[in-house]
């Protein structure tokens, strides 16, 4: 079952992601290129957990490995607030 | 006469406006009175905007706070309430609107052509838009 | 630090969320609600990723927060796919 989410999940994300980079090139807005980063870093996230099967030991680095995805979000949003006009 | 013309639409940055259009104007609407509001110099209110270009007074409504929510007006709260005055935020939507009021005086047909070309690809822009702009962290700029 | 990670993940989803359904009280473009939703279930998934490995480590919370994540990131994908059409 976990398996099956972690898929959806993944692919989910990449999806999400590829939008995301279409709407990039459409609007040559950075913007959405780092949303779209973000996407695949937190699809490569779900992908790591659904191959990786994190123990109680390590489990920590692989949710640790979400950590980039949140980081472009944050950054798209300061630099959105940076940068003037339309 | 033909080859001042063509020197004249040849020299005139097309690329520029159409980018400006495909991602703040969505409508005529918002085109004339955009325009309006340049030429006007002062505030307006709605209901002026719908009464000099034979707008219903909710068009002229929309269109005001629409080119309001994409940094291109300025929204002045009063009691006597909104008003709207041309104030666009940054170089590139000032460029913009230039070329806009350039074009319309100058290379009207052209404008047209603009306008109705690729009309679902500029919705889509500008929902584009919309998504990026909401991630500012300001409320819409209000009195300049 | 992993504390501290899951919670800025938690809270960086929970402001895109309310940024977006802001956004989307001006201007009523759907795709914003969906996103707004999405990124509730990621808050919703970081805030319980943060419960289930520190406040209640011998509770396993791992089905509901992975349902959680997604329940909003399919909103994210329905939202995507129904608006460019």
């Amino acid at each position: 079952m976990m398996l099956f989410l972690h898929g959806a999940l993944t692919m989910a994300c990449l999806v999400s992601g590829v939008f995301f980079f279409k709407f990039w090139k459409a609007s040559e807005d950075r913007f959405f290129l780092l949303f779209a980063l973000a996407f695949w870093f937190f699809a490569l996230n779900w992908f790591g957990l659904a191959v990786g099967h994190p123990s109680d030991e390590n489990r920590h680095f692989f949710y640790l490995a979400r950590l980039p995805t949140f980081l472009l979000i944050a950054w798209a949003i300061i630099d959105k607030n940076r940068r003037g006009g339309g | 006469m033909i080859v001042s013309v063509v020197s004249l639409e040849s020299s005139f940055d097309f690329a520029a406006l159409r980018t400006f259009i495909a991602s703040h104007i969505e409508d005529y609407e918002q085109l004339e009175t955009l325009l309006f509001v340049r030429r006007h110099r002062q505030s307006v209110s709605a209901a002026v905007v719908a009464s000099e270009l034979k707008l219903e007074a909710h068009e002229a409504s929309q269109a005001l706070h629409a080119l309001a929510a994409c940094n291109l007006l300025a929204v002045d709260d009063s009691s006597a309430g909104k008003t709207f005055r041309y104030a666009p935020r940054g170089a590139e939507l000032s460029r913009g609107a230039e070329l806009l009021a350039l074009a319309y005086g100058e290379h009207r047909i052209k404008l047209v052509q603009l306008m109705n070309s690729n009309a679902l690809d500029r919705a889509r822009m500008i929902a584009l838009r919309k998504f990026a702009e909401g991630f500012r962290l300001g409320s819409p700029k209000k009195n300049g | 630090m992993a504390e501290c990670v899951y919670l800025m993940c938690a809270c960086t989803s929970a402001l895109c969320a309310f940024l977006l359904v802001r956004q989307y009280l001006r201007s009523r473009l759907q795709l914003l609600l969906w996103s707004c939703l999405c990124f509730l279930g990621l808050a919703l998934n970081n805030a319980l990723l943060f419960i289930d490995i520190i406040v209640v480590p011998n509770v396993d919370l791992s089905l509901p927060r992975t349902l959680v994540a997604l329940a909003g990131m399919s909103l994210m994908v329905f939202g995507l796919v129904w608006e460019r059409a």
